[in-house]
């Protein structure tokens, strides 16, 4: 009984820890010298360069959602069904961002791309794919999680033994099954668009405004504001987080209906 | 079936053209002198303030990361006791959010908080009387640093540890009591010599995630910390000096250190699914 009440202990301390510097934040960004103040929030929304960078980041981080979709669904899905061999070659590439960070992967692309065949460095353009290679990992994962609790093979053939071809099987069966596995990783992949500094500092030299790059000016020249704009940043995250969770929810639930319901297949077919 | 290996041809050409060739780009670049291969960059590498902050971010990431593995192993071990599956999911969001609020934003909470004006440390000024910026506690120094990666490691090192202790079994440790052992002897035992493979790994992913951190430092500390991701990012953007072969000597010397650090994490996760398997034949037989 009583290690029990230590372990409460424990996990208290762990919450105020976490919670501590959000409170802190937010009395922060509602205090004008003791009294309760909104008018950090009012600048904020009626700032047009606020509403313009909202505007580049929920842009770049969709285009890298999209891009991330296109380019690493079609191969780990044929991959896992056909070679797993490749895959397991393209699972180790995709780690090589733990060793390339923001910073040295910014001053490499300030170097390679700054020359005539691919001068994009000082542009947005390479954002996405700067993006797209940092949630690689994670997007793998989660549509390779899914694939492998699926028997994604199994469907396919099935599919196809009962008369369908592969295109179709691909689009009635397939797409529908992995659906939840491209959810979770598209949702990681366009927080990490939110939210990333480096590369865009680095790669545009603060010429393009994201809620971060405006955060980081804006809290200089005006801490109120600055701050109420990270309690935006938090609420952004918490939205993502419980998007998450619940698709993860759900999809736990859909695994067993997907079990008992085969028939499913065969409507599809 | 042959031709739908070309689905792979798009990726590892994204591969090449923005990870590969451009890590090329570095080493090739931190290599090149005036008169073609030189070792000047690495050379300057070496000097003094270079050396500092080798130093500096090395030991700040080794203490951050430490304490966070320690403290995040102790929290995950009270989780899995407390065995109120409301409170574990409250965890896992509260952790999740924490690992996607990190950077920017959270370096600004922490300014809000325990900055020469913040929220904290007003109020333990004014109502406790204790003045942590006397006490020699500075947000833009080692100290201030040293808290705000624990609020971001911790919540990583938790979500890493949670799924290899929640692996531990229970009828283990009630064996052990059975036997007379106390839970020290349980820890020192069977938890620690079971969990040592993943602990080592947690440490080595924390101990790069640290060692690269660049958005929290620069907000917090800016140029008044020495910091080898720091010194990287103003090699590009410093209006002072724009060395790029140095910064790529440097680049190429944190790469090294996070190639290790990382290779414990990949090492010690074969090792433990190693264990799993074995785990699993010995039952089967």
């Amino acid at each position: 009984m009583r290690r029990k009440w230590i372990s409460k202990i424990v996990i208290f301390f762990f919450i105020l820890q976490m919670v501590i510097p959000v409170i802190g934040l937010m009395i922060f960004s509602i205090d004008n010298e003791g009294l309760f103040t909104l008018s950090s929030y009012q600048t904020l929304f009626t700032d047009p360069s606020f509403l313009s960078s909202l505007m580049n980041s929920l842009g770049i981080s969709l285009v890298s959602v999209v891009l991330t979709i296109l380019l690493v669904t079609p191969p780990i899905w044929y991959g896992y069904l056909y070679s797993p061999r490749i895959l397991r070659v393209l699972e180790a590439m995709s780690f090589i961002t733990f060793v390339l960070p923001g910073v040295v992967l910014g001053l490499a692309y300030v170097q390679f791309f700054s020359n005539p065949p691919f001068a994009l460095a000082g542009t947005p353009t390479l954002l996405p794919f700067a993006f797209t290679l940092f949630g690689m990992p994670y997007y793998m994962q989660s549509v390779l999680n899914r694939l492998r609790h699926s028997e994604a093979k199994l469907y396919h053939d099935v599919a196809r033994s009962l008369g369908s071809s592969n295109l179709r099987s691909l689009l009635r069966v397939q797409v529908p099954l992995l659906a939840p596995g491209i959810l979770i990783g598209s949702i990681l992949v366009f927080s990490i668009g939110m939210g990333e500094f480096t590369i865009t500092q680095l790669t545009t030299g603060g010429s393009f405004m994201t809620l971060p790059i405006y955060l980081q000016v804006d809290f200089q020249n005006n801490p109120l504001a600055g701050a109420a704009m990270a309690v935006i940043a938090l609420l952004i995250a918490i939205v993502l987080v419980s998007l998450t969770l619940g698709t993860f929810r759900r999809r736990k639930k859909r695994r067993e209906a997907i079990h008992v319901n085969h028939s499913s297949v065969e409507q599809a077919v | 079936m042959r031709l739908g290996r070309l689905l792979f041809l798009p990726i590892f050409a994204f591969l090449l053209i923005f990870a590969i060739i451009p890590a090329f780009g570095v080493l090739s670049s931190s290599l090149t002198g005036t008169h073609g291969l030189s070792f000047t960059f690495y050379r300057q590498t070496f000097s003094q303030q270079y050396y500092n902050a080798f130093w500096t971010t090395t030991w700040l990431s080794l203490t951050s990361s430490v304490l966070a593995a320690i403290w995040g192993f102790v929290i995950a071990f009270a989780l899995v006791r407390t065995s109120m599956t409301v409170l574990q999911r409250i965890i896992t969001a509260l952790s999740s959010t924490m690992a996607n609020f990190a950077g920017l934003p959270l370096a600004v909470a922490f300014m809000a908080t325990l900055g020469t004006s913040g929220i904290l440390t007003l109020f333990l000024q004014q109502y406790l009387h204790v003045d942590i910026v006397a006490m020699g506690f500075n947000l833009a120094a080692f100290s201030g640093l040293f808290v705000a990666y624990l609020s971001f490691l911790t919540p990583l090192a938790v979500i890493l540890m949670l799924p290899a202790v929640s692996s531990l079994h229970q009828e283990w440790e009630e064996a052990m009591y059975t036997l007379g052992a106390s839970f020290f002897l349980y820890l020192r035992k069977v938890a620690v010599p079971v969990l040592l493979p993943s602990m080592i790994g947690t440490l080595g992913l924390l101990f790069a995630n640290a060692f690269s951190t660049y958005v929290t430092s620069y907000e917090l500390a800016g140029s008044s910390i020495n910091l080898v991701p720091i010194l990287i990012g103003y090699m590009v953007n410093g209006n002072v000096s724009m060395n790029l072969g140095l910064g790529d000597a440097l680049s190429m010397e944190e790469m090294i250190v996070l190639g290790v650090s990382i290779s414990f994490y990949f090492f010690a996760q074969r090792k433990s699914l190693l264990h799993a398997r074995e785990g699993r034949s010995a039952n089967a037989t």
